[in-house]
C-alpha cells in the first residue's frame, strides 16, 4: 500500500513539475516564443524609418531647388532689360518647374513603400535637371535677351548717327569716314543679331545629355558677339573723335 | 428762391466741385506718370547733334561695357551652375537610403 502511495505521489509530483519547467523556460528565454512577432515589428519600424528618411531627403532636395527657382524668378522680374513678353515667357517656364516639383513633393509624401518613394525621389533629378540644365538654360536665355536689347538700343543710336551724318553732309562737309564707320557698325549689328538668334535656338535645344556640347558652341557664339560689339565700340570711339573735330572746325 | 431750388443748386455745386477735384487729381496723377515716363525716356537717345555727339556716344560706350561685362558674369554663372551640380552624387545618396 505504501508503495502505491509513493508511486501515486511521485506521478502527481512529476506531472505538477511539467508546466513549471515550461514556465521557467519561457521566463529564462522569452524570445523563444515571441521572437517572430518582435522581429516582424522591428522590421516594420525599420521600413518606416527608412521611408521617412527618403521622404525627408526628397523634401530637402525639392525645397533647395524651389528656392533656387524662386531666386531666378525674382531675377527675371527685376531685369530692366527684358521685355514684358520675355519676362512672362521665362517666368512661366520657371513657375511650371516649381509647380511640377511641388506635385512630385506631394506624391513622395504620400508614398507608402520604400521603392516607390526612392523611384519618385530619383525623378527630382532625372525628370527636371534643375541645376544641371534648367537654371543654366534660363540664365543663358536672359543673357542673350539682354544682349539683344543692347543690340536694339545700338540700332536706334545708329539711326540717330545716320541722321546727323546726313545733316553734316548736307552742310557740304566730308562724311566719308563717318559713313564708313557707321556702315561697319551696322554690319556688325546685323551679324550680332543673326548670331544671337542662332545661339538662342541652341539654348532652347539644350538637354541633359548635350549640355556640354551645346554650351561650348553657345559660348563660342557669344564670344563672336562680344568681338562684334568690341568692333562697334571701336567704330563709335573713332566717330567721337571725328565729331569732336567737326565741332571744333564749326565756326 | 424756393427751398427745393436751393437744394438743387447746392447739389449741382457739390457735383461740380467733386468733378473738378476728380479732374484735378487725375491730371496730377497723369503728370506724375508722364514724369516717370519722362524719367525713363531720359535714358533713351535724344537727337544727336555735333554738340552732344561726343557725350552721347560716350554714354553708349559706357553702357556697352557694362552690358558686356554683365554678360560675361552671367555666362560664367550659367557654366558654374551646371558644373557644380552633383547629379550623380545626389542619385547615389538617394540609392543608399
Amino acid at each position: 500500500m505504501s508503495k502505491l502511495i509513493i508511486i501515486f505521489l511521485a506521478v502527481v509530483f512529476g506531472f505538477s513539475q511539467i508546466p513549471k519547467v515550461n514556465a521557467q523556460n519561457t521566463i529564462l528565454n522569452p524570445n523563444k516564443t515571441t521572437r517572430p512577432i518582435l522581429n516582424s515589428t522591428r522590421s516594420a519600424e525599420n521600413q518606416e524609418k527608412r521611408l521617412d528618411k527618403i521622404k525627408e531627403h526628397a523634401k530637402r532636395l525639392i525645397e533647395n531647388r524651389i528656392s533656387s527657382l524662386n531666386n531666378l524668378l525674382q531675377r527675371i522680374n527685376n531685369n530692366s532689360k527684358l521685355s514684358t513678353e520675355e519676362k512672362t515667357l521665362l517666368s512661366s517656364q520657371v513657375q511650371a518647374e516649381i509647380d511640377a516639383l511641388n506635385l512630385l513633393k506631394a506624391k513622395i509624401e504620400a508614398d507608402t513603400d520604400i521603392e516607390t518613394a526612392r523611384q519618385n525621389t530619383r525623378k527630382i533629378i532625372t525628370d527636371h535637371y534643375i541645376y544641371r540644365v534648367f537654371i543654366p538654360k534660363i540664365q543663358l536665355l536672359i543673357t542673350i535677351d539682354n544682349l539683344q536689347a543692347l543690340s536694339v538700343k545700338l540700332s536706334e543710336t545708329t539711326v540717330k548717327i545716320q541722321e546727323l551724318i546726313d545733316r553734316i553732309g548736307d552742310e557740304g562737309k566730308d562724311t566719308t569716314l563717318l559713313q564708313s564707320l557707321l556702315d561697319d557698325a551696322n554690319s556688325q549689328l546685323s551679324s550680332i543679331n543673326t548670331t544671337l538668334t542662332n545661339a538662342k535656338a541652341k539654348v532652347m535645344a539644350i538637354n541633359a545629355t548635350n549640355f556640354q556640347r551645346q554650351f561650348a558652341q553657345i559660348k563660342q557664339d557669344l564670344a563672336s558677339v562680344r568681338n562684334s560689339f568690341a568692333k562697334i565700340k571701336n567704330d563709335i570711339g573713332q566717330m567721337r573723335t571725328n565729331f569732336r573735330g567737326l565741332n571744333k572746325s564749326t565756326p | 428762391m424756393s427751398k427745393a431750388n436751393l437744394i438743387l443748386l447746392g447739389a449741382i455745386i457739390t457735383v461740380l466741385i467733386a468733378s473738378s477735384a476728380y479732374l484735378l487729381l487725375s491730371k496730377t496723377n497723369n503728370t506724375n506718370l508722364s514724369g516717370q515716363n519722362g524719367g525713363d525716356n531720359q535714358n533713351q537717345i535724344q537727337t544727336i547733334t555735333t554738340d552732344n555727339a561726343d557725350e552721347s556716344l560716350s554714354q553708349t560706350e559706357t553702357e556697352m561695357t557694362t552690358e558686356l561685362n554683365q554678360a560675361d558674369v552671367d555666362i560664367k554663372e550659367a557654366q558654374d551652375t551646371n558644373t557644380t551640380s552633383s547629379t550623380q552624387e545626389d542619385l547615389n545618396s538617394i540609392n543608399s537610403l
